[in-house]
């Protein structure tokens, strides 16, 4: 289940923080702040940019609240904010030259998503489950940055093919045929078909 | 199979369980200090809006004197007066040096009104103010220096230069204000 959707918000608190409550703009800042941070993290390559971009969808929430028509659920709202600011990031041409110059140097000073991960406190898990996780970071972190938002947006937030294919103005079989090429790419990463050698997981040897 | 391996064959199930990032201590600080720097950044956008009506106004005012001038210059008895003694073209040339000397004044004020130079400046706009300003200084220096020693002629097309280069400032000053706040 996506962790957004599973953030709800007092529509009380809402209607509050559209007259400019400062509480309540904390409420909401402090109710969706790890679902946003997570999904920009786990969108975008560089630590210090998921950062930037996680500021940023907060000041468009903020700034944007009186365009909230209740339609859809709140959540659902600050989920589009958020997704479309990383795929704007993504998209801009800075963005894509940074990234060209990463993969031809391979020098990335920005530091790489799965790079010093601060997961929630609490977070309960085992050996094998963090050596687990580490290896699935490690080779989601491998995937190109349209594959993996494709995946995190299917697989994790629940989006449909034809969701995710209108963020890239393309069809519902765009996203089909990323998502089946994503997998097949994070299997053999992982060797969980038994083939492949581009990764070794950490699992192997602990 | 094995409940591992099958755990492993489940890559949305393993992905869904990745650990969600940790809370930022100072993020809402954080973001309440973009919040105010995008409402300064609206408030100057705003100023610079009615800035720029005025200047438009300005400007505009700025022209029509300035083509007043030029249709006085080209009325029929122009080359009559061309032909009148030095006196005379003295006394018009001064007449027209006072007009380009309100001008330049008028222009003078709508680029205090501009206020500083941004810190962030852009590269096609940069060069051409500097070379503007420069030229001002330039003009400045020889209209001040040239103080009772200019013939009116001379000071006539040093101040119309000034009021020419001064229009282009204002301008780019204008259009350089206008990108900074975009």
């Amino acid at each position: 289940m996506s962790v957004f959707l599973d953030t709800a918000i007092d529509p009380e608190v809402i209607a509050r923080a559209r007259a400019g409550d400062d509480a309540a703009l904390a409420a909401i800042y402090r109710a969706f702040e790890v679902p946003v941070r997570t999904l920009a993290r786990r969108l975008l390559a560089s630590r210090t940019a998921a950062e930037d971009v996680t500021q940023d969808v907060f000041v468009d929430v903020m700034t944007r609240l009186h365009q909230f028509e209740g339609r859809g659920s709140f959540a659902g709202w600050v989920r589009s904010i958020a997704v479309t600011r990383c795929l704007m990031h993504l998209r801009s041409p800075w963005q894509r030259g940074r990234l060209w110059l990463v993969q031809a140097t391979g020098v990335d000073d920005a530091g790489s998503a799965s790079d010093g991960w601060e997961a929630m406190p609490g977070h309960a898990a085992t050996s094998a489950d963090s050596a687990d996780a580490i290896d699935l970071e490690r080779a989601l972190a491998q995937l190109n940055s349209t594959a993996r938002a494709v995946v995190w947006l299917h697989d994790v937030e629940g989006c449909t093919h034809a969701e995710i294919g209108a963020l890239w103005g393309a069809s519902a079989s765009f996203s089909k045929s990323q998502l089946a090429r994503a997998h097949a790419r994070l299997r053999t990463l992982l060797h969980v078909d038994g083939v492949g050698t581009q990764c070794n997981p950490i699992t192997s040897i602990v | 199979m094995q409940p591992h391996h099958e755990h492993r064959l489940n890559l949305p199930g393993r992905l869904r369980s990745l650990p969600a990032a940790a809370p930022r201590p100072d993020g809402w600080s954080d973001v309440q200090r973009r919040l105010a720097l995008r409402s300064e950044a609206s408030n100057r956008r705003y100023h610079a809006m009615r800035l720029a009506a005025a200047a438009s106004v300005a400007l505009v005012a700025v022209t029509a004197i300035w083509r007043i001038g030029d249709v006085s210059s080209e009325r029929p008895g122009r080359a009559a007066e061309l032909l009148q003694p030095l006196t005379a073209e003295q006394v018009i040339s001064a007449d027209r040096v006072a007009q380009l000397q309100s001008q330049s004044q008028a222009l003078d004020e709508v680029l205090g009104g501009l206020g500083a130079r941004p810190v962030v400046e852009r590269a096609g706009t940069s060069l051409p103010i500097d070379t503007l300003e420069t030229q001002v200084q330039w003009l400045d220096h020889q209209l001040s220096a040239g103080v009772g020693e200019l013939e009116p002629r001379s000071a006539e097309q040093l101040w119309r230069r000034r009021v020419e280069a001064m229009n282009s400032l204002v301008q780019l000053r204008y259009v350089e204000a206008q990108r900074i706040d975009m």
